[in-house]
């Protein structure tokens, strides 16, 4: 009777608040740090090293989720803050090593022209939704990896042209999809 | 003799050659082996957008796998 008496009285229990400034987010922004001595190995012709911090840049991308997982600090600004890094972070790598003729120049371009297609699909989501939440793609999820391995193939000399070029209808079969989960199908409430 | 030699790399290019075997093609094949088990993980569960979703996700996955086992093969010159 008492119990009851003291779950009615006290208040309802309020919505966690996570702080921007957390270890996840920490990690997330650190990937931005491999990107000037990756265009240093790039401009000097460093393949080995390029690849390497490319790899660090993926390895972070994987940390971050590990990092919020550990220290409980996941939120939506998190998942759309890792969202926007992926999208800057190997889009930039991508300009870098098509500048340098590391990979062929059309299909770099067309998975960049998606790549934004994809962001714009994702900002028209969140209106649609009106609230800040990133479309969950499990096949985005592992288009942005292999992005990172095209990248690392591109430094690696490993194949680029047919690897770059085997993976466009791949990227435009998923940005499709997408594209119809996001601006046609019902948002989930 | 020269006492200093200036290295532009990090390992030698077998080592590293082993190591993009390994990288893309060890990756590759647990990629397979990892969209098998998650579709089959799907099997009974009732139809809904998610699991269209799903499926989906790791159609493209195991086509991703496939690429880089075959770049791996063709990359050593097994095929």
């Amino acid at each position: 009777m008492i119990a009851t008496a003291d779950v009615a009285s006290s208040p309802a229990p309020t919505p966690r608040v996570v702080s921007k400034i957390n270890p996840a987010n920490a990690v997330t922004a650190s990937r931005f740090l491999t990107l000037p001595p990756f265009v240093w190995a790039v401009y000097n012709g460093y393949h080995q090293w390029a690849t390497l911090f490319i790899l660090i840049c993926g390895l972070l991308d994987k940390l971050d989720g590990l990092a919020a997982k550990v220290f409980d600090c996941r939120s939506n600004f998190g998942e759309l803050f890792d969202a926007i890094t992926d999208g800057i972070c190997y889009g930039f790598a991508l300009i870098i090593v098509m500048a340098y003729g590391w990979a062929p120049l059309i299909p770099c371009f067309i998975l960049i022209l998606l790549g934004g297609v994809n962001s714009g699909l994702r900002a028209v989501y969140i209106k649609r939704c009106g609230r800040n939440v990133n479309y969950k793609s499990y096949a985005m999820e592992r288009v942005v990896g292999f992005i990172a391995y095209l990248i690392g193939m591109a430094t690696a000399n490993f194949l680029p042209s047919i690897m770059f070029w085997t993976f466009v209808p791949i990227m435009v079969i998923v940005v499709a999809h997408d594209a119809k989960r996001m601006l046609l199908d019902p948002v989930p409430t | 003799m020269s006492l200093s030699t200036t290295t532009t790399e990090l390992v030698s290019q077998g080592s590293f050659d082993w190591f993009l075997t390994i990288a893309v093609g060890g990756v590759g094949a647990w990629l397979f082996w990892f969209e098998i088990r998650n579709v089959l993980r799907l099997r009974g569960k009732p139809t809904s957008p998610t699991k269209s979703d799903q499926l989906f996700g790791y159609a493209m996955g195991f086509v991703i796998a496939l690429i880089a086992l075959f770049g791996t093969a063709r990359y050593r010159g097994w095929i």
